[in-house]
């Protein structure tokens, strides 16, 4: 019995060794990509940890910053509407002007038509008031003198041959 | 590596819940400043309608004004060349005649 396990521990050492030698590079490298293999999947794990670490620190920042940002945004808009209602009330005023000078431009254009229409008015009163006169004024010796001239005029224009 | 992973899920979750809350508050602050804008807008408006009625007014008081003053003159002046204009042509016919009778 001795003598059998002595045989087999020898068996068992050869067989070892064979193996050993043969398959030493296969296991090196095996064994070798397993702990690359390991690292990667740490470095992965960690790679994600720090991402979803920081991503939350930074949405919390956010949260605690929230009525800062709130407010800031607040006052850019009011901001913007005011400057948007000054703008109106510019526009609003600037037609106010224009308003008032186009009723001015109206209204002196209305004064001058006022003006030509008695000017027209008076002088054809005025030539009609002098025809009556002269009808009434005129004597029968002004009317053959007036002729007489009238005629000699005439006459004293050059012939046509 | 377990633990890494299993905590990186919870700062996930986390992450998203936490985002997803601090959407929801900026949504209503900007809903409240776009109406907070609205109303400033709304005011102005008004007192742009204001000041162009007001002003549209003015001119047409004035202008009515402006006409009746310019009727009520022109009869007044009427009437006063009216009765110059009878002195006004018998002056013309004498110095008329008179030119003639020269």
């Amino acid at each position: 019995m001795t003598k059998d396990f002595y045989f087999s521990v020898f068996n068992f050492l050869i067989l070892s060794g064979i193996l050993f030698f043969v398959l030493r590079k296969t296991a090196r490298a095996f064994f070798r990509k397993r702990s690359t293999n390991t690292k990667l999947e740490i470095e992965k794990a960690k790679k994600f940890y720090d991402e979803a670490y920081r991503k939350l620190e930074e949405v919390e920042a956010k949260l605690n910053n929230v009525d800062v940002e709130g407010r800031k945004l607040l006052g850019e808009l009011k901001q913007e509407g005011h400057l948007e209602k000054q703008r109106m009330l510019m526009q609003a005023k600037d037609l106010s002007l224009k308003i008032k000078n186009d009723t001015e431009r109206t209204v002196k254009q209305e004064v001058l038509k006022a003006k030509e229409m008695l000017k027209k008015e008076t002088s054809e009163l005025v030539a009609e008031l002098a025809t009556e006169e002269i009808k009434k004024n005129i004597t029968t010796e002004d009317q053959k003198s007036l002729s007489q001239e009238f005629l000699s005029e005439i006459e004293k224009m050059p012939k046509v041959s | 590596m377990k633990g890494l992973s299993k905590e990186a899920e919870y700062f996930e979750e986390q992450y998203l819940e936490k985002l997803a809350a601090y959407d929801k508050l900026m949504q209503e602050a900007r809903g409240f400043a776009k109406q907070s804008r609205e109303e400033i807008l709304k005011l102005a408006a008004g007192e742009q309608k204001q000041i162009i009625s007001e002003a549209q007014k003015m001119a047409e008081e004035f202008l009515s004004h402006a006409k009746s003053e310019i009727s009520v003159q022109t009869k007044e002046a009427k009437l006063i060349l009216k009765s110059r204009a009878q002195e006004l042509a018998k002056s013309m016919v004498t110095k008329l005649l008179k030119k003639q009778a020269a």
